[in-house]
């Protein structure tokens, strides 16, 4: 929040620099928006699409669809959205939207009172470089303005489908980088402590002793988002490139993508472990989710995870790739009220593995319904036609009452069996009921045929969430008060749990180079949500995702064991990189930032490392100003900030009183003020603050000595803190005026 | 030991585990599961183990275990115990 502050001065500065302008290019665009568009929109008298094809600058974000010359902008607005003047959204959060506009009408776009700012697209770059870039991460890795960080000293933890253990970027001269490797796959010589799979050393990896394979090669990805070190391309370098790691192959089979929740717990106790044997902080990345449970943080797994999460062991997770799904309703409810949603039914047997009864023609369709406060006196389940909408067949039943493969009959034919489980969950106190709907295997039974209610008559006020299939969009005529789908709460589980970072996703590329050449992301505009990124919040209302990352599209390391032939168009030319998107691809981008964080202060803990993200996370024109909000959580991921954050704070005794060395004048101070150092030591960055510990200025410096300007610094006393090459020190500054 | 009375282990069972066992009838299979303590040290390590689970790993209040209906019975009928849950599945994101 105080950099906002900090960005929201320099933002109102350009604004009144340029307000002698009336161009709504000049008051309403950035910079190099505005230094693109001007000429075009001051083409006076002209069509200025006239322009664009005389001066041939038909390149993105220009286009021409329909002999109509388009550009594709990033737009902040103020209540509806703005007049189009036949151009179109391409997606849309409550504030921003990516549009193509005319080019023609332009100007009249940008004139309208509800258009508050507007940015070209940009397009997007084509390597793995690009979203290092984008968080900082490049800056923190280089030293500039911040203590040199790699990870070095770190681990970080992979729990995923395994890892390339040949890859070169998990290598150095010295061997491999990889201390310790379980196949939960293969038996053979299991850790201690674990009777299943295989532990393989880095002596072992070494020697060339492992047979561990990523077949499936999403381990190897993220891995290489984490830590990979650039060895096989430097420009593919990962975010925390001097880490030691230590992967867990997490499936039971090779050829699977799916992970048991009890060995996602032995495989974070596995890491943690082997990581207070080394006497190494640690931090687990887990690229893994699942949209059922409570949503609230209290399932085993999520309390279970919680409790490995200590001082220096903090783990990371995918916030899931349901938000485009609408598969969430949810409503509040007083006594008395009769209440229901209308579903078109999803086969679930295809989204959760083991779910179904394993033969041929099953479709199942299911509710996972959770009850706060208040209580159902009885629940239906109906079914309607899907042409005339009349109910065909109706189920009822008391809340709590069993019931089991019941059939639902219209017209004299079986339309599905009916199961129903209520129960009252004693980790959180909800009342949890769960519905299936099945054709037990029966190919004539077509559940898919009818639209389906859950109905509840309440008995006094409460909440209802359930997870439930794709609402219907249609306003069919109700009986009964309806609530319908959303995307909300979508988080998925890990990721909702009460200590772990949930991380949502962004777009930082659109086009790259591949083995079957040039390919582009379907105009994905730079640096928007992904529409994928699951939104929070959590059940018990907090905000989630914690924070987004770059997750669309990635390059990162490709295994050589996974089936490359059928995916061409997303492996690199020299066949070492992949590109990929999800929740999955964004985690490792915060997993490898907070292994930057613990090699500045080791012993960071969650609520830290929180701290630092809700305060230091970026906002800009694709968040828009309301943040936190559950789409951006607090905003994106910045490591420079984060890892700043952690190594001022990550200060003993001897730093606070080794202040000789360090001068500050003048002191007292009027407009501008010096810091400087002895000769060979380097002034990293000096924060100002005020006496409530605000920050008031910052700057990142490269020299023995910075001087800031104090001319806005109000009569009083100040905090200075000077980062240098020999540590952190403090000082007290006086302003007088 | 008497593990007899199935109505604890389903009244501290969740949904998904519930079900399982309900449509596993075959006494002598076993299921991963996870429980909720409230509290999980040596005495209540000792207590759980007489019921012949096989423990994986336990935190402060989680302890994944191995057992068939009959352990799991006996490790519900604890009084520290308080919910059961199936082991599931998790997919890459």
């Amino acid at each position: 929040m105080k950099k906002f502050l900090l960005l929201l001065a320099l933002c109102a500065s350009t604004t009144f620099a340029s307000a002698a302008n009336v161009s709504p290019v000049a008051t309403k665009c950035n910079a190099r928006t505005a230094m693109v568009l001007t000429p075009i929109v001051e083409y006076q008298g002209k069509n200025v699409a006239d322009y664009i094809l005389a001066t041939q600058k038909i390149q993105f974000p220009f286009m021409t669809l329909n002999n109509t010359v388009y550009v594709q902008l990033l737009i902040q607005h103020r209540g509806t959205m703005p007049e189009l003047f036949g151009g179109e959204i391409i997606t849309q959060t409550s504030s921003v939207a990516a549009v193509r506009i005319p080019l023609n009408s332009l100007q009249q776009f940008l004139q309208q009172e509800t258009v508050i700012a507007a940015e070209l697209s940009q397009r997007f770059k084509k390597s793995m470089d690009e979203s290092r870039k984008e968080i900082g991460a490049d800056r923190v890795h280089s030293g500039q303005g911040v203590a040199k960080l790699t990870g070095k000293g770190v681990i970080v933890g992979v729990y995923d489908t395994g890892i390339d253990t040949k890859h070169p970027d998990f290598s150095t001269e010295s061997g491999s980088r990889i201390l310790y490797l379980w196949d939960m796959a293969n038996d053979g010589k299991s850790p201690a402590k674990y009777p299943w799979g295989t532990e393989y050393t880095k002596a072992d990896i070494d020697q060339g002793a492992s047979q561990e394979k990523d077949f499936d090669g999403h381990g190897t990805h993220v891995a290489g988002t984490a830590a990979g070190n650039g060895r096989g391309k430097a420009e593919m370098k990962g975010i925390a490139p001097e880490a030691d790691i230590i992967v867990v192959k997490g499936v039971r089979e090779d050829n699977e993508s799916s992970f048991d929740d009890a060995d996602i717990i032995a495989g974070c106790a596995y890491i943690f472990e082997k990581a207070q044997e080394l006497g190494k902080p640690a931090v687990i990345n887990l690229s893994l989710g699942s949209v059922l449970g409570p949503h609230d943080g209290t399932s085993a797994l999520e309390i279970a995870l919680s409790e490995l999460v200590q001082p220096g062991k903090l783990i990371i997770a995918a916030a899931g790739n349901e938000g485009t799904l609408p598969i969430h309703a949810g409503t509040s409810y007083q006594a008395g009220e009769n209440i229901g949603t209308y579903i078109s039914p999803i086969n679930v047997c295809d989204l959760f593995e083991n779910f179904c009864p394993d033969i041929p023609n099953i479709f199942v369709t299911a509710a996972d319904i959770w009850f706060k406060g208040g209580s159902i006196d009885s629940m239906y389940i109906e079914a309607y036609s899907s042409t005339s909408f009349s109910m065909v067949g109706r189920l009822g039943m008391a809340v709590g009452d069993a019931v089991d493969n019941v059939e639902l009959n219209a017209n004299n034919k079986v339309i599905g069996y009916i199961s129903v489980t209520t129960i009252n969950n004693s980790n959180n106190g909800d009342d949890n009921s769960f519905i299936r709907i099945s054709n037990n295997g029966n190919e004539d039974i077509i559940i898919d045929d009818y639209v389906w209610a859950y109905r509840f008559t309440t008995k006094s006020a409460g909440q209802i969430d359930m997870w439930a299939g794709i609402p219907v969009p249609q306003d069919l005529p109700a009986t009964f008060r309806v609530f319908t789908g959303n995307t909300d709460m979508t988080i998925g589980s890990p990721a909702s749990a009460k200590k772990l970072i949930s991380v949502g996703s962004y777009v930082t590329k659109n086009e790259w180079d591949s083995k079957s050449g040039k390919q582009s992301g379907n105009n994905l505009s730079l640096g928007v949500i992904s529409t994928f990124s699951s939104k929070g919040p959590t059940r018990d209302g907090r905000i989630a995702p914690l924070l987004t990352a770059p997750g669309e599209v990635i390059f990162a390391a490709a295994s050589s064991d996974m089936e490359q032939d059928d995916k061409l168009n997303r492996i690199s030319p020299d066949g070492m990189y992949y590109g990929i998107e999800g929740t999955s691809m964004a985690t490792p981008h915060v997993a490898g930032t907070v292994a930057l964080m613990l090699q500045a202060r080791p012993t960071l803990t969650f609520e830290q490392v929180s701290d630092i993200i809700k305060e230091w996370s970026r906002k800009d024109a694709r968040t828009g100003e309301n943040l936190p909000n559950n789409t951006w959580g607090y905003g994106k991921i910045d490591a420079y900030f984060y890892a700043l954050q952690s190594t001022l704070t990550s200060v003993n005794e001897e730093n606070y009183t080794n202040n000789n060395s360090v001068n500050i004048y003048p002191n007292p101070a009027y407009d501008n003020v010096t810091v400087s150092v002895a000769d060979g030591i380097t002034i990293h960055n000096v924060m100002v603050t005020d006496i409530a510990g605000n920050t008031i200025m910052q700057k990142a410096n490269t020299s023995s000595s910075a001087t800031l300007s104090s001319a806005s610094l109000s009569n009083g006393v100040y905090g200075v803190h000077i980062l240098t090459s020999a540590g952190l020190h403090h000082k007290v500054l006086t302003i007088v005026k | 030991m008497n593990c007899s009375s199935s109505s604890v282990l389903e009244q501290k069972s969740t949904r998904a585990l519930r079900e399982t066992l309900a449509q596993q009838t075959a006494e002598d299979v076993s299921h991963t599961v996870l429980v909720t303590m409230q509290g999980f040290g040596d005495e209540q390590k000792k207590e759980v183990s007489l019921c012949g689970v096989s423990i994986i790993v336990a935190t402060p209040s989680v302890v994944t275990m191995i057992g068939t209906r009959e352990e799991l019975e006996c490790v519900a009928k604890k009084p520290f115990v308080k919910s059961l849950e199936l082991s599931q599945n998790k997919k890459t994101q």
